[in-house]
């Protein structure tokens, strides 16, 4: 029986200053991965499985019962800029973002959004 | 305002007093954030904080005369929170001190699965008494290394360690009840669990020696109760009547039963460290730990002992030699299980005990198969061959020799032996290549003897029950197993490179590839293989000082291939 799994990932990242007081900065990531098993190849022959009254063996999708397939992404965008001498502000937002494309034990999809405003002082 | 938040103003206002303000350097913010969450939080917020409220982050650090404190220190929320303080008064003490709050939400499982495999709920069902239940834990721990050098004897330090960490939630427990159908059971426990290590050591330094002495001790406990489960009545699962009393511990009648227990364990630690920076013109260290792990509820013990040694020299101006050798072993307290033993109230053989009726002795000899004798080496020969050329050859042998455990026939012993090969160069401006390459061999890899497959029908004849005469039991369908399974290769390569190039004045590009290809067909009767492979590209590019760019890809493959033997059975 074989069993396959894959990952691919992308990402990007990037900083900007348009102004000597002012930074921009941005990140993406996007993951994709999952996991399967090989159909179950079951030799046996119907006169055989016939005299089994109390038992299933119908394995023809118990691989698929295991599947796991996910999406993710992961996005970072910030800014900061400066207010006076020693004083900045500063801005972020932050998004995860799972997709479980096919739930195994539970359906693991979900988001976070966090928004985040500051200053921040350098002494 | 939120505790954690005035936590750290009281620490910032409690370090900073007006004299020394001007002396500060470092950063102060303060701020606030909104955090938003939708459906499932098990992944996307599997380790954040998902509370909304105000935030700090602090990072300040003072230097006086013979005096440095360091401040770092991160408030989210309640409970994502990460300090660290540094206090040196001159070489007299050193001191760090961290403290980390951190969630962990967990999968709550719905147990739907288990009738995606067998619909029959004659032979599985499941219930959860918690169904909408988050589950979660929160992890807590602090931790302080102290060095204390007493003046007129700098030629000694002492350090303490001293560490705390709590996890404390609540998680999902299952149980299963086997008669008279496999019901498996949900419920909502709390967890408690606390650990605590305490260390103390002496370093003496004379000339090129030097000498450590350690001592340390933990104590690891869960403070709540282990859940309860009363157990199905053990019964035929269409008769509804006990006919297998005699095939069962516990049940019923044996009332509510603990489940999802953790023993409380002690460990002490001893260790003795010798090190010379130049011993013969070797740099040398030898080392020697020993350990006891103990199950205060049991008794039971598991004894570490070890020893190693590393030498390390310039041969000439081009090559370098290192060796390691380590030998250490385990060895556990042997665990006599004395089974209940019920004699059956129904069916033909009432009053008969299982052993009496079949011959079958179920008590047994628990012996740890981590019980071993364990020797390795490692020889390493670091050779320039150019300006900016360097090769390493390594040679790494480890013998595993077990106390109670067979991985081959009157066989208890593995021996891995690698081969690896490091090239690094620059063989033009701006290129930079590494190359790996490792060869291993294992003789005897960890494995299960006759762990599953049985080649030949067992039951022959028609029976119209397991307690019929001539039925064929558990205990014969598991000895009549031939086939070995393992997870672990008899051999593999594995190669890997990667190249950075910088592409003029403003980029560079970066390429790294992986390959891993190991099999095992030591086994007797299937083989097992898997192959892993991986690349990774990426770009850096900066067009000006203002702007700077990354992007890149990565892609990674694993095949497993292995043998799988399912017994035909019937009721």
């Amino acid at each position: 029986m074989k069993n396959t799994a894959q990952f691919r990932t992308l990402f990007a990242a990037g900083t900007w200053k348009p102004y000597e007081s002012l930074e921009l900065q941005g990140e993406v990531g996007y993951t994709r991965a999952s996991e399967m098993m090989g159909q179950i190849l079951f030799n046996v022959s119907e006169e055989i499985l016939a005299k089994l009254h109390d038992s299933n063996y119908d394995l023809s999708e118990a691989h698929t019962y295991s599947n796991l397939d996910s999406k993710r992404w992961d996005v970072n965008l910030s800014a900061r800029a400066r207010l006076a001498k020693g004083i900045h502000g500063v801005v972020s937002y932050n998004l995860v973002k799972y997709d479980d494309v096919t739930p195994y034990l539970a359906d693991l999809s979900g988001r976070l959004d966090v928004f985040q405003v500051g200053l921040r002082w350098t002494l | 305002m939120r505790p954690n938040v005035r936590l750290t103003l009281l620490l910032f206002a409690s370090i900073v007093p007006a004299v020394v303000w001007a002396q500060l350097t470092g950063s102060v913010q303060l701020g606030g954030h909104g955090a938003q969450e939708k459906d499932n939080p098990a992944r996307a917020s599997e380790y954040a904080t998902t509370q909304s409220g105000p935030d700090s982050a602090v990072s300040l650090q003072y230097t006086g005369q013979g005096f440095y404190l360091g401040l770092d220190s991160l408030a989210l929320s309640s409970e994502r929170q990460d300090h660290a303080l540094t206090i040196e008064l001159g070489r007299l003490v050193r001191s760090h001190t961290t403290f980390s709050k951190l969630p962990h939400r967990l999968v709550h499982d719905s147990l739907a699965n288990l009738a995606g495999a067998i619909a029959d709920v004659k032979i599985v069902y499941a219930t959860d008494m918690d169904p909408r239940a988050r589950y979660g834990i929160r992890y807590d721990q602090f931790a302080n290394h102290t060095d204390i050098q007493i003046p007129g004897a700098s030629w000694l330090t002492i350090s303490t360690d001293f560490r705390e960490q709590w996890r404390q939630g609540h998680v999902q427990a299952l149980s299963t009840s086997h008669c008279y159908s496999c019901h498996i059971v949900s419920q909502s426990r709390a967890l408690d669990h606390h650990t605590k290590d305490a260390g103390l050591s002496a370093t003496v330094t004379l000339g090129n020696w030097s000498v450590k002495a350690s001592a340390s001790t933990r104590d690891a406990r869960e403070r709540e109760g282990a859940p309860l489960r009363l157990y199905e009545r053990a019964q035929h699962p269409a008769l509804r009547t006990p006919l297998f009393d005699d095939r069962v511990t516990y049940d019923e009648r044996n009332g509510p039963l603990p489940f999802n227990w953790y023993p409380t364990q002690e460990k002490d630690t001893y260790k003795l460290t010798v090190a010379n920076v130049n011993f013969g013109g070797f740099s040398f260290l030898l080392s020697g730990t020993t350990s006891e792990l103990t199950n205060t509820h049991t008794g039971n013990k598991v004894d570490y002992d070890g020893v190693s040694l590393t030498l390390a020299r310039k041969l000439s101006p081009k090559a370098r030699l290192a060796v390691y050798l380590r030998t250490y072993s385990f060895e556990s307290t042997d665990y006599f299980y004395d089974s209940p033993e019920p004699a059956a109230v129904a069916g033909p053989y009432a009053g008969k005990t299982y052993r009496q009726r079949y011959g079958f002795d179920p008590d047994y000899l628990r012996q740890s198969a981590l019980d071993r004798d364990v020797t390795e080496g490692i020889v390493r020969l670091t050779y320039r061959l150019g300006k900016l050329t360097t090769l390493t050859g390594q040679y790494q042998a480890r013998q595993v020799d077990r106390a109670n455990y067979q991985v081959a026939p009157d066989e208890t012993t593995t021996l891995e032996q690698k081969v690896k090969l490091n090239l690094a160069t620059r063989p033009v401006t701006g290129l930079h290549l590494q190359a790996f390459l490792t060869y291993a061999d294992i003789s005897h890899p960890f494995m299960a003897l006759n762990a599953a497959c049985n080649p030949d029908p067992l039951q022959t004849t028609p029976a119209p029950s397991p307690l019929a005469p001539g039925s064929v039991q558990y205990y014969q369908i598991h000895d009549a197993r031939v086939a070995d399974l393992t997870a672990s290769p008899s051999r593999f390569w594995e190669a890997r490179a990667s190249a950075s190039y910088q592409l003029g004045g403003a980029s560079m590009a970066n390429l790294s590839v992986s390959f891993w290809d190991g099999d095992n067909d030591d086994l007797d009767l299937t083989n097992w293989s898997k192959t892993v492979q991986a690349v990774t590209a990426s770009v850096t590019w900066q067009p000006s000082e203002a702007i700077q760019t990354h992007a890149g890809a990565s892609y990674g493959k694993r095949e497993t291939e292995t043998f799988v033997c399912i017994p035909l059975m019937d009721g």
